[in-house]
């Protein structure tokens, strides 16, 4: 039985229309049919800069609605609707917030409106020579609110470790407080508060604004694979190389089973500035070789690293330490393929093909140590949200947080 | 007679500490209580000076286990007795200072590696592993942790990961919210709890970034899992002499703009590279100099003190004037590791963008002579302190577009009442950090806390106008948290909210980072 949608009081109404005016509030069907969720919003309100967005969430607090925040709203995924409030909720589209603020190619950031579209961010990047440090997930309609909400996070090519990709962030708390941090690639002025918007799905308030790093435009790629009959080998110049220079653009390693013994293929993507990439892959080359690789040649190597892995086979992943590695490949012995990319100082992402296996998260987390530590994190967190947000009306799909890795 | 008496509310309380740490792991004696009330901020030294103990610990506590921790948490808490977790000391910002007494925890005794992981490029250690120490077992198995504060003698893991540290090596490491993969702490209520590993290029919400730089106000830190690196076998030394600071800013900008990560690139401004030593040859002179105050620059200061310029301090606009008028030439000192294609690679793009921007190469000397005194004398006081006069340094960090304007506006903000000098370090793409040193001096002790007072108003007012951070990486503590607390702004909202979250009672270090109670005693 479908939960009783509620009624937004007069008042409600009546405050928003007389601090914005009938235009910007959108009710019932028309609500509907320009915010694309389902179930459709009570209402949906447009705002036009972070104040309205302030002005919104105290008169929603006070009618004690629910409020959904959205980027584009071209589209939801599948887990975010599932999670949408029964009774209803008043939708807020960033459409309207949306712009590039200034752009700092020297010092290689740009500060866009929460509702820009990725497309635009990486469009103006590129006018100046540079781009946009998007990871896997992040589409061309997609917002940088949105981006920010499920993810937020790149690789650090630099210190091979993940970093905020962005300087700083103002985003809209579920008070009406708006709040702003400073831009600069790194501070020690205590608890990194602004953190908690990174990846928690608007669970702590509205992003309105941010200062998103940027990179130069890649001047060269330079990328190889290689063929492996021994995995462990393979493996360890994964390791190796991703630990000891710069970190790859992209790397992948495939490992599959052919006539009861498996085989790997390894490939690394490259790039930078003055033949910073050239000087990477030749180290990658190197250690390839004097492990036994076999060189593919460009096309293939590429194909390794772009295609989908899973050939379009549904598929499970998961993360994993390199010392754990060969131990669950001889676990995984069913697999028909194993992939293993993003690779980190201490670990990587693996992902299994077929993606049918109910015992992967066990394999990864036998002991459940991960799986307690995170719902510790989830509890602390939530009792963040409580002093925020007592009667959980902002974004309240967010909670409980999906796991980190989950993203859309 | 003792000065002052503990306040204990519970007479069996030293009793009961003791049947948790051992008879050895409880203090309560004077000496103890009046060396754990400060820690190495300049203006408690100044205090100290006039014979003030502003806020002495009633009881200290060296325990050994997260276990003894957890059971002093919950004791503490059924005493209603505030709890200050404790490293080495060397904090420069008076981050531990007990300001409303309570127990001190020195985790010092804490100082065991739990696990060892090379091929995971990992080590799990207990927080409070002195950096030195930590450092040379690590070496020994072929490791190194790249986090290399000036302080690695007598500063702690967990210190360095609660006032979100950075070591001289970040622009190749990283800081240390860079390093960690997992924390253990002790919550407000003595639970144990340890946050989820952090996975490479995931969408990663975590407690983790709230934890480092919670400067003990969220939970006492009992251990931490830290990704190591391998040992270069290879380093490579380098000193550039640029015309001026916006030249070599622009050097160093491009540097690190191009993907290169030289482990240090520091530039000096003019006074700062007139002070410093360019080589070996010069071995001989004197301290080292490139060090740093109560630390950074007791060095150099020193040299100052030897000269009898001690009595200038206290005509700091003359002084700052003479300085101006020195030739110019700035000192960047570039020190490179890693496998042999990358030392390489990054040696030869140095030199090449640093020649771009008009700078003559000066060999290895400056580097290696840098690198040979990379620790200076923090753990030593300043000459200038047993002069009379003090000193104290403070690091901002903004972007590569903001940094010359901050730079001149702290200069022109400070230059009337201390001496001042600078250097820019900390390297990123998008920015750095200015480490500035004031010196001044004023008739007496009660003088000079309000002329330090005086200087860091304004120099902290220049750095929130120019819209860059009040610290990279020393820390708020004391020293920083009434800017802090206008930098957040509403924010403070979001900062409340997290400590209510993990420390409803407000059990951890109360008073400090916006917290109610953290007033500077006059």
């Amino acid at each position: 039985m479908s939960a009783r949608r509620r009624e937004l009081s007069d008042n409600f109404w009546l405050s928003l229309a007389s601090t914005f005016g009938h235009r910007k509030v959108l009710k019932d069907k028309a609500a509907a049919g320009a915010i694309a969720m389902q179930p459709g919003p009570l209402a949906a309100f447009f705002p036009e800069d972070p104040s309205e967005v302030s002005i919104l969430l105290q008169t929603a607090r006070a009618e004690k609605a629910k409020v959904v925040s959205c980027g584009a709203c071209s589209r939801a995924h599948d887990s975010i609707q599932k999670r949408l409030p029964a009774e209803g909720y008043v939708a807020i589209g960033l459409s309207n917030l949306s712009g590039i603020l200034e752009v700092q190619p020297d010092s290689l950031w740009m500060s866009a409106w929460a509702g820009t579209t990725l497309a635009a961010l990486r469009r103006t990047a590129e006018e100046y020579g540079l781009q946009v440090p998007l990871t896997e997930g992040a589409t061309e309609e997609g917002t940088l609110g949105g981006w920010l909400s499920v993810c937020g996070n790149t690789n650090d090519a630099i210190l091979s470790t993940p970093a905020p990709a962005v300087l700083s962030i103002e985003a809209v708390l579920p008070t009406g407080n708006l709040v702003n941090s400073v831009p600069v690639p790194r501070a020690a002025v205590g608890p990194d508060l602004f953190s908690m918007f990174l990846g928690t799905w608007g669970g702590f308030g509205v992003i309105t604004r941010a200062t998103l790093k940027l990179q130069p435009l890649t001047e060269r790629r330079a990328l190889a694979g290689y063929r492996f009959s021994a995995t462990g080998r393979a493996l360890e110049v994964m390791r190796t190389v991703s630990g000891r220079i710069w970190a790859p653009q992209a790397a992948r390693m495939i490992v599959e089973s052919s006539g009861g013994k498996k085989k790997a293929r390894l490939a690394m993507s490259f790039e930078g500035e003055q033949g910073l990439a050239e000087v990477a892959c030749k180290y990658f080359r190197a250690e390839a070789k004097s492990a036994g690789g076999t060189a593919a040649g460009q096309d293939e190597a590429r194909s390794w690293l772009y295609a989908d892995p899973a050939g379009g086979q549904k598929s499970q992943s998961g993360c994993i330490r390199w010392s754990q590695v060969s131990g669950l490949l001889r676990k995984l012995s069913g697999a028909e393929r194993v992939v293993l990319d993003g690779p980190g100082l201490a670990g990587c992402r693996l992902r299994v093909v077929p993606g049918d296996r109910d015992d992967l998260a066990a394999l990864l987390d036998p002991e459940g140590s991960q799986r307690e530590s995170l719902d510790t994190a989830r509890e602390f967190l939530s009792g963040i949200r409580t002093q925020l947000d007592p009667d959980g009306l902002v974004n309240p799909h967010a909670w409980p947080l999906p796991a980190p890795g989950g993203g859309l | 007679m003792p000065l002052f008496e503990p306040v204990l509310p519970d007479s069996g309380l030293v009793g009961k500490l003791e049947r948790i740490c051992g008879s050895g792991g409880v203090s309560v004696s004077e000496p103890d209580r009046i060396a754990y009330a400060r820690d190495m901020w300049p203006r408690s030294l100044i205090r100290q000076r006039l014979g003030a103990v502003d806020s002495p610990p009633d009881v200290i506590a060296w325990p050994q286990t997260a276990k003894q921790v957890a059971e002093v948490v919950r004791l503490a808490r059924k005493a209603g007795l505030p709890v200050v977790p404790f490293g080495a000391g060397s904090g420069v910002c008076g981050g531990t200072l007990p300001l409303r007494g309570g127990i001190v925890l020195d985790l010092k005794r804490m100082n065991r590696i739990l696990d060892f992981c090379a091929e995971d490029r990992l080590l799990a250690v207990e927080a409070g592993a002195v950096g030195e120490n930590l450092e040379r077992e690590v070496n020994r198995r072929g490791f190194t942790i790249g986090h290399f504060p000036s302080s690695m003698y007598c500063s702690t893991v967990g210190g360095w990961i609660a006032a979100r540290g950075a070591g001289q090596c970040s622009s190749r490491y990283g800081k240390i919210e860079d390093m960690v993969q997992s924390l253990t702490f002790i919550d407000a209520e003595g639970q144990e709890h340890t946050t989820p590993f952090r996975w490479p290029g995931l969408s990663a919400w975590s407690i983790d970034p709230l934890l480092v730089g919670s400067e003990g106000t969220l939970g006492i830190i009992t251990s931490a899992s830290l990704v190591i690196r391998e040992l270069s076998a290879e380093r490579w030394y380098r000193g550039f002499k640029f015309p001026n600071v916006a030249s070599g800013v622009e050097g160093m900008r491009l540097i690190f703009r191009q993907g290169l990560r030289p482990a240090v690139a520091r530039l000096y401004d003019e006074f700062d590279t007139v002070i410093a030593k360019t080589g070996p040859e010069e071995e001989d002179v004197a301290e080292p100099v490139l060090s740093g105050l109560g630390g950074k620059v007791a060095g150099p200061l020193k040299r100052l003190a030897t000269l009898g310029l001690t009595r200038l301090l206290h005509s700091p606009r003359l002084l700052n004037r003479m300085v101006d008028m020195l030739p110019g030439g700035c000192l960047m000192v570039v020190v490179a590791e890693g496998v042999e294609e990358e030392l390489s690679h990054t040696s030869e793009a140095v030199t090449t963008l640093c020649r771009s921007r008009g700078a003559v190469d000066l060999g290895e000397g400056p580097g290696r002579h840098w690198w040979k005194h990379r620790y200076g004398i923090s753990y030593k006081q300043s000459a200038l302190f047993a002069a009379g006069a003090f000193v104290d340094t403070m690091e901002v960090a903004t972007t590569w577009d903001r940094i010359p304007s901050l730079y001149k506006a702290v200069r022109k903000a400070v230059s009337p009442l201390a001496f001042i000098m600078a250097h820019f370090s900390h390297g990123y793409r998008e920015g750095c950090s200015i480490y500035f040193t004031f010196a001044a001096a004023a008739k007496d002790d009660a003088a000079s806390a309000a002329l330090y007072d005086r200087i860091w108003d304004a120099a902290q007012e220049a750095v929130l106008s120019e819209g860059a951070v009040v610290s990279h990486h020393h820390g708020v503590g004391m020293s920083k948290q009434r800017f802090l607390v206008r930098q957040l702004a509403e924010a403070n909202v979001l900062a409340q909210a997290a400590k209510t979250a993990f420390d409803a009672g407000g059990l951890f270090n109360p008073g400090k980072l916006g917290q109610r109670g953290g007033s500077v005693p006059p």
